[in-house]
């Protein structure tokens, strides 16, 4: 691990080159070359284990969701079995290879393909075949579905397209691991999911997600005096560490924030309830647990808004006192992206709760249109050709990391050389 | 009972239900965003200021068996967190400088009303 805390109010900070990595402007062309995207394709989405999601999301035996994996080509089907295990495979039939699952998610134990009725039991087992005495002497064994490595860390379901993975998961997670193991996720189960499809490489979408330099700038009235004051006007980062390919960064809180006078509906919606900023849903009281963990706001600043944290290639899980949420930066093509946020938030027990929930959830709408539009534009940009390179500054250090790791994946014939 | 009564002392905003009174998230920013910055108003002007007699009057009503009359009330308060981006964010139906129609949807909106 490197960890790195610089003072906001000096001069300057001293991220970057504390954690080894150049200060020279990058490159452009990862953003808008289909062929660097066609390297992503099979030498990071293939090879590098990727966080689905939480396993609440499959409660019990049963239990199933489909992951689409655009950039692979690939359908994941992620299922919990009998005895509770999770398994993944490729959602296509043995038979000809027809999408096999049609839902998003829903319970089944077996699962009957729509095109000539195989079935299949959750564990991947072909169960059925109609007419089978029609076939040449099929042997069932050799026709269930095409497993996936998957595997969990900490309650995160990953998987691994690699038909056998080079690096297991504790290998690639390395020391962040370690570092994040035994979080309590709370409101785990519970969530609220924006889907944006948008026209902007899915690192300018995730680049957008790891600094907070543009906060003031872009956000201005819907978040931008929760992340800047007067003494951190740029909103620079509290500190930033990094474990091999994975990064997080500590950003600034305003602890001065109140809504102002005009905002009379967000002050009728937090009347009642105390929470840490207005990127918060829950209590004070429940987030305390959360706080207290040690990876957490790891220099326990009093100016902490929430940490960003980056595991390679495209996910993010953010921490704030008001709890967490996740992104997943999906590639659909070079210069498209499906973008899933998920915003962990309890049942309201109150219509007050409610209230302040649909205040939240309608801001957070607004804070994705502003990021949308953004990345768009500088898609339109990097595409024009104008500019080869991008300057970055010590606040942007999580997209100087980002794309040092990928162009060290594409470089690396195999995974262990990528993560040394 | 008419689809559109609320409870008593909130008659004033009955006229607001049959646009404004929407079941789920989704369709309360899909609402608003496609209002004109005067339905925004009108909706606002009438709605804010009794919207917290409105919560008192629902505060002890559970959100798993609301009436319908409550219902459809604390459907009108829900919009008022929508409308409040456009008035006291953005001063204009939409933020500035983003895209419309665009592909930002909640595919998931909280337990209750959502």
């Amino acid at each position: 691990m490197n960890e790195i805390v610089s003072d906001f109010r000096a001069s300057s900070t001293h991220f970057t080159v504390a954690a080894g990595l150049g200060t020279g402007p990058v490159p452009t062309e990862p953003y808008r070359s289909p062929a660097y995207y066609e390297l992503e394709q099979e030498r990071i989405f293939k090879r590098a284990w990727l966080c689905i999601g939480r396993v609440e999301r499959l409660p019990k035996p049963g239990s199933y969701i489909v992951q689409p994996i655009e950039v692979a080509k690939a359908s994941v089907l992620i299922t919990r079995i009998k005895d509770g295990s999770i398994k993944a495979f490729h959602n296509v039939c043995s038979h000809r290879s027809n999408t096999l699952v049609l839902d998003e998610e829903g319970t089944a134990n077996r699962f009957v393909c729509r095109y000539h009725n195989w079935t299949y039991r959750n564990d991947g087992v072909l169960a059925g075949v109609p007419d089978e005495r029609n076939f040449f002497g099929i042997d069932k064994t050799c026709f269930g579905l095409t497993p996936i490595a998957a595997d969990i860390w900490d309650g995160w379901i990953f998987v691994n397209l690699q038909p056998e993975p080079e690096v297991g998961l504790a290998e690639f997670l390395g020391d962040f691991g370690e570092s994040y193991r035994g979080i309590p996720y709370v409101n785990a189960d519970k969530s609220v999911l924006y889907v944006s499809h948008l026209n902007a490489n899915w690192k300018v979408i995730a680049d957008a997600f790891a600094e907070t330099y543009h906060i003031p700038a872009i956000h201005p009235e819907t978040i931008g005096s929760t992340f800047a004051s007067k003494e951190n006007p740029f909103a620079r980062p509290i500190s930033v560490q990094t474990w091999g390919p994975h990064r997080s960064v500590s950003t600034y809180g305003n602890p001065e924030y109140a809504p102002p006078e005009r905002a009379k509906v967000e002050r009728l919606a937090y009347a009642n309830i105390a929470t840490g900023n207005v990127v918060s849903a829950g209590s004070l009281d429940i987030m305390d647990i959360l706080v207290r963990h040690p990876a957490i706001n790891p220099t326990k600043s009093k100016h902490w808004a929430l940490d960003v944290n980056w595991l390679f290639p495209n996910f993010q899980f953010d921490v704030s006192p008001g709890g967490f949420w996740t992104h997943h930066f999906w590639p659909v093509t070079y210069n498209r992206t499906r973008w899933e946020a998920r915003f962990h938030i309890p049942v309201a027990g109150d219509v007050w709760t409610r209230l302040q929930q649909e205040h939240y959830v309608a801001r957070l709408g607004e804070i994705l249109l502003e990021d949308v539009g953004n990345t768009e534009r500088t898609q339109l940009g990097l595409e024009s050709g104008a500019k080869d390179v991008m300057p970055l500054q010590d606040g942007e250090i999580m997209i100087r990391h980002s794309l040092h790791h990928i162009q060290k994946w594409i470089d690396a014939d195999t995974v262990r050389e990528a993560l040394a | 009972m008419p689809l559109n009564m609320l409870p008593q002392g909130f008659e004033e905003l009955e006229p607001f239900q049959a646009y404004w009174g929407a079941p789920d998230t989704q369709t309360r920013r899909e609402r608003r965003e496609a209002a004109t910055m005067d339905e925004i108003m009108a909706f606002y002007d009438v709605v804010l200021p009794l919207a917290p007699a409105a919560m008192k009057h629902l505060e002890d009503v559970s959100l798993d068996a609301m009436p319908p009359a409550e219902a459809r009330l604390f459907e009108l308060v829900l919009a008022l967190a929508h409308v409040s981006m456009a008035v006291e964010l953005h001063g204009a139906p939409r933020a500035p400088h983003t895209p419309y129609p665009h592909g930002v949807k909640l595919m998931n909106g909280p337990a209750h009303f959502g």
